[in-house]
C-alpha cells in the first residue's frame, strides 16, 4: 500500500512523466484500436459483412491436418477463427472437417440435394468444382503473391483465396550433401548448382501422389503431354536409381537413402523433427531437377473457394474465407514451412519456419521466377488448362486417373513396360478411358 | 377368490392345487414385473458366452484346467481352507479343500463346484454402496471403463455420475482397448454372467459387462476380457443403458504386433491402435472401434498423400515409422 501511495504521489509530482504516460497512454489506445487486443494485424475487410436473414448460416468445409510438436492443432486455430467471426458478425458458421478422399463424394452428394458448403478449402493438390465465384471485386488481390493469386485466377476471374504456396522438393541428408558439397556443413542448404550430382544419391517414391504431381506438369506448371511425362519418367528411372516400394522414411533416416525426390513439405517436416538436431541425418531442404539442367521448387497453392448462392451470402463468407485463408497460411507457414499467400505475413515464414537463411532464399527466388500456373483444377492431369465449367465429377476423374498412373508407373519402374509402352498406357489413362 | 377357494376347500388336495395356481400366477406376474424383460433375451448369446461357463467343476484324473480353478483357489486361499499353488489346475488338493468348504456350508461335499457352491463361496460379500457424484438428469448416457483404475464410470452428457468397481481382463486376455457400442443386453439367473449382461460390438471375440457369482473378483484383473461388476452395480444401471450406448474403454493393452501391412477389412487391436495414433496425428478415422473401414481408409489415404508416400499403399511399414505405431 505504501509502496503504491508513493508511487501514485511521485507520478503525480512529475510533469514531465505525467506528459509522457499520456502520449503512452495514447499510444496503446491507437494501437490496440488498430490492431485489436490480441496484437492480431487488422483485417483488410473490403466492405462491411452484410447481414444475413435469420436462419441462414456459413457452412465451412475444410481439412484436417497433422498435429506437429510445438504448433497448435490446426482444427482448434479454425475453430477459434470461426468463432471469432461468429462473435463479431453475428453470422452463425457451422464447421465441418472432410477428408480429401471424402470430399468428392461429398461434394457430389451436396450438389444433388443443393447443399453445398458456402466455403471450401481445396487442398494441397486442390481441385475446383467448377462452382466457384468470382472474387475479383471482393478480394485485394494486391495483398497476396503474384503467383498465388496467379493460381486462383481463370480468364480475369480470381476463382478462390490462396492461403499459402506449398513446395515439392528434395530432402537430402547432410551427411550426403557434404560429400556433393565439401567443405559445407549442409546448414547453407542444397546449391542449386550441384543438386544435379546429387540425384545419384537420392530415391523417389514414384506411386506418390506428390511424384504424379512433378511428372504430370513441368516447373512451369504447363501440363506435359504422355510422350512428355513418359520421357520424364524415363529420365528419372536412369538417373534416380532407388525406388523403395515402402520403408523410405525409415531408410532415410537410417541413412541407407541419402534424399527423396518429390519431398512435400509434410514429409520434410517430419524429417526433421524426427531426427536428431545438429546430426548428419538432418534432412536439408532443396530445389528439384529436372531434364535439360532446369532446377526449381514445384508449387501448389492451397486455398479457399466461395460457393455460396446469394450475393449477400458471397460477401460474408468471401470474408471469412479470407480469415480462414490467413489463418490457414500462418498455421501452414509455422507448423510446415509453407510460404504464406499474404505478403503480411511473410515475416512469420522468416523467422519462424525453421529454414535456414539459404533455404528460405531459395524457395522465394524459385517462386519468384517459376509461374505457378493453373492448379489441376479437377482435371485429368496432362490434359491442358482446366475448362473454366469443371463439373464436381471431375473430382472422381482425376482420383481415377492419378490411382491408374500410379499403377502404370509402378510397372514401369519394375521393368514390366517398356518405354514404347510407357507413352501408351499413359496416354490411355489420360485420355478418359478409366474404366479400364 | 384365489384366497377364499384356499380357506374354504376342505380337501387337503384341492387346497394344494390352489396353492400351486396362486404360485404360478404370482411368478408369471413377477417376471412381467421386471423392466423391459418380456422385450429381450434372457440368456447370454453364444458369441458372448465364450468366456464365462456354468459347467460345474467336476474332480478328475488328469485334473481339469479351466480359468474359474484360479479365482476359486484364491477364495479358499481368503477363508483359509486351501494353501496350494494358485493356478488354474483343479488339483486334488483343491479337491479336499473344496469338500471341506461344502462340508462347513452344509452342502453335500462331493468336490464338484456348481451353481450352489459357487453361490455359497460368495455369501457375505455386499456391493459397496456408491455415491453419485452429481444428482441424475436427463441426458446423453456413455460409459468410460478404466481398466488400470478398475472402474467403470457412468457419464450424462459427458459428465459423470457414478463410478463403479470393476473386474476386468487378466494380463493374457485384456479387455479390448477401444470405443464400443452396447449391442445386446439381458438377464440371466445369477450364474457365471450374474443377473444382468450387456454385450458389446468389439469385432474379435465376444466381450460385455455382465455381472458375477465371483464377486470377490471385482477389483482385480479377473475375467477373460468381459468387464465384471457386482450383480446389485449392475442391476442399478441396467435399465437406463440402451443399446447403441457407448462405451469407451482405456488402460492396458497387450503388445502389439505391426509386422505386416492392414488394408480395408481388418479387424484388431492393432487397428485400434493404428486409429487412436491416427487421431492424435492428427486426423478422425471415427470411433476406434477396431474395424479398417472407409473412414480409416480415407484418414491413411490423406496422410500417405500429404506425406508422400506410395499411392494406394494402405497401412504399411512407411505409414506406421511416420505415425509412431509400435512395431
Amino acid at each position: 500500500m505504501g509502496k503504491a501511495v508513493y508511487f501514485l504521489t511521485s507520478r503525480a509530482r512529475g510533469g514531465g512523466m505525467r506528459f509522457g504516460l499520456g502520449i503512452l497512454l495514447a499510444v496503446t489506445l491507437l494501437m490496440s484500436t488498430c490492431f485489436g487486443c490480441s496484437g492480431r494485424l487488422p483485417e483488410k475487410s473490403e466492405g462491411p459483412v452484410p447481414a444475413l436473414p435469420p436462419g441462414e448460416e456459413l457452412v465451412v468445409w475444410d481439412m484436417k491436418q497433422p498435429h506437429f510438436p510445438g504448433s497448435r492443432p490446426y482444427e482448434e486455430e479454425v475453430q477459434r477463427v470461426c468463432e471469432e467471426f461468429q462473435k463479431k458478425t453475428g453470422i452463425p458458421v457451422k464447421l465441418v472437417f472432410v477428408s480429401r478422399w471424402e470430399l468428392p463424394d461429398a461434394l457430389l452428394k451436396a450438389k444433388r440435394e443443393s447443399k453445398l458448403p458456402d466455403v471450401l478449402f481445396s487442398g494441397e493438390f486442390p481441385c475446383l468444382t467448377g462452382l466457384e465465384r468470382d472474387l475479383a471485386g471482393l478480394l485485394n488481390s494486391g495483398q497476396y503473391q503474384e503467383a498465388a493469386i496467379a493460381a486462383w485466377t481463370r480468364g480475369g476471374r480470381i476463382v478462390g483465396i490462396p492461403s499459402a504456396v506449398l513446395w515439392l522438393g528434395i530432402a537430402a541428408r547432410k551427411d550426403a550433401l557434404n560429400s556433393q558439397q565439401p567443405g559445407q556443413s549442409g546448414d547453407l542448404g542444397i546449391d542449386p548448382s550441384t543438386v544435379t550430382g546429387l540425384l545419384r544419391s537420392l530415391a523417389v517414391l514414384p506411386t506418390s501422389e506428390a511424384f504424379m504431381e512433378i511428372a504430370t506438369r513441368d516447373l512451369s506448371g504447363r501440363y506435359r503431354s504422355p510422350r512428355e511425362i513418359a520421357s520424364f519418367v524415363s529420365w528419372i528411372k536412369m538417373n534416380v536409381p532407388q525406388f523403395p516400394a515402402e520403408s523410405c522414411l525409415e531408410r532415410f533416416k537410417r541413412g541407407e537413402v541419402w534424399g527423396i525426390y518429390g519431398a512435400t513439405p509434410y514429409s520434410f517436416k517430419w524429417l526433421r523433427i524426427s531426427s536428431e538436431p545438429g546430426s548428419s541425418g538432418q534432412p536439408v531442404l532443396g530445389p528439384l531437377v529436372f531434364q535439360g539442367g532446369d532446377v526449381g521448387f514445384r508449387f501448389t497453392v492451397p486455398g479457399y473457394v466461395i460457393l455460396s448462392g446469394s450475393e449477400a451470402k458471397m460477401k460474408a463468407s468471401a470474408e471469412l474465407g479470407k480469415l480462414l485463408a490467413e489463418n490457414h497460411g500462418r498455421w501452414g507457414a509455422r507448423a510446415l514451412g509453407l510460404i504464406p499467400a499474404r505478403i503480411e505475413d511473410l515475416p512469420i515464414f522468416t523467422l519462424e519456419s525453421g529454414f535456414t537463411r539459404e533455404e528460405r532464399s531459395c524457395l522465394l527466388r524459385s517462386l519468384g521466377t517459376t509461374a505457378t500456373g493453373p492448379s489441376p483444377q479437377g482435371q485429368g492431369a496432362g490434359r491442358g488448362n482446366a475448362p473454366a465449367n469443371a463439373a464436381p465429377d471431375d473430382l472422381f476423374t482425376r482420383y481415377k486417373r492419378l490411382e491408374q498412373l500410379a499403377g502404370v508407373l509402378s510397372s514401369y519402374f519394375s521393368g514390366d513396360l517398356t518405354d514404347d509402352e510407357l507413352v501408351e498406357e499413359i496416354a490411355r489413362v489420360l485420355e478418359g478411358n478409366t474404366n479400364r | 377368490m384365489l384366497y377364499g377357494t384356499f380357506h374354504k376347500s376342505s380337501c387337503p388336495v384341492a387346497r394344494y392345487r390352489a396353492f400351486k395356481v396362486a404360485l404360478v400366477i404370482s411368478l408369471v406376474f413377477s417376471i412381467l414385473a421386471i423392466p423391459g424383460a418380456s422385450g429381450l433375451p434372457r440368456k447370454v448369446p453364444d458369441y458372448l458366452a465364450v468366456h464365462e461357463t456354468d459347467e460345474p467343476l467336476i474332480p478328475s484324473k488328469p485334473p481339469m484346467v479351466r480359468h474359474d480353478v484360479l479365482e476359486l483357489k484364491i477364495r479358499l486361499r481368503d477363508l483359509n481352507l486351501y494353501s496350494g499353488p494358485i493356478d488354474e489346475v483343479y488339483d486334488p488338493l483343491c479337491v479336499s479343500s473344496v469338500k471341506e468348504f461344502q462340508r462347513r456350508n452344509w452342502l453335500d461335499p462331493t468336490g464338484v463346484v456348481d451353481r450352489n457352491t459357487w453361490k455359497a463361496l460368495a455369501a457375505g460379500i455386499k456391493a459397496p454402496p456408491v455415491q453419485a457424484r452429481a444428482p441424475f438428469r436427463e441426458g446423453e448416457i456413455s460409459l468410460y471403463i478404466d481398466t488400470e483404475r478398475l472402474e467403470l464410470t457412468v457419464l450424462i452428457d459427458g459428465q459423470p455420475w457414478k463410478t463403479y468397481p470393476v473386474a476386468v481382463g487378466r494380463w493374457n486376455s485384456m479387455t479390448p482397448v477401444g470405443e464400443w457400442k452396447v449391442v445386446d443386453k439381458g438377464y440371466e439367473t445369477g450364474g457365471a454372467y450374474g443377473t444382468r449382461w450387456m454385450a458389446l460390438d468389439v469385432p474379435w471375440g465376444g466381450y460385455g459387462i455382465h455381472g458375477t457369482n465371483r464377486p470377490w473378483s471385482i477389483g482385480s484383473y479377473a475375467s477373460l476380457g468381459c468387464v465384471r461388476m457386482f450383480n446389485e452395480h449392475i442391476e442399478e444401471i441396467f435399465d437406463m443403458i440402451p443399446i447403441g450406448t457407448r462405451v469407451k474403454i482405456v488402460g492396458l493393452r497387450p503388445p502389439l504386433r505391426f509386422e505386416g501391412p492392414l488394408r480395408p477389412g481388418a479387424v484388431g487391436p492393432e487397428v485400434v491402435r493404428l486409429q487412436e495414433v491416427l487421431r492424435e496425428f492428427g486426423f478422425d478415422p471415427g470411433p476406434l472401434d477396431g474395424r479398417y473401414g472407409p473412414m480409416t481408409e480415407a484418414q491413411i489415404r490423406d496422410v500417405r498423400s500429404l506425406f508422400g508416400l506410395s499411392w494406394g499403399g494402405g497401412a504399411d511399414g512407411d505409414l506406421y515409422v511416420l505415425i509412431g505405431v509400435e512395431s
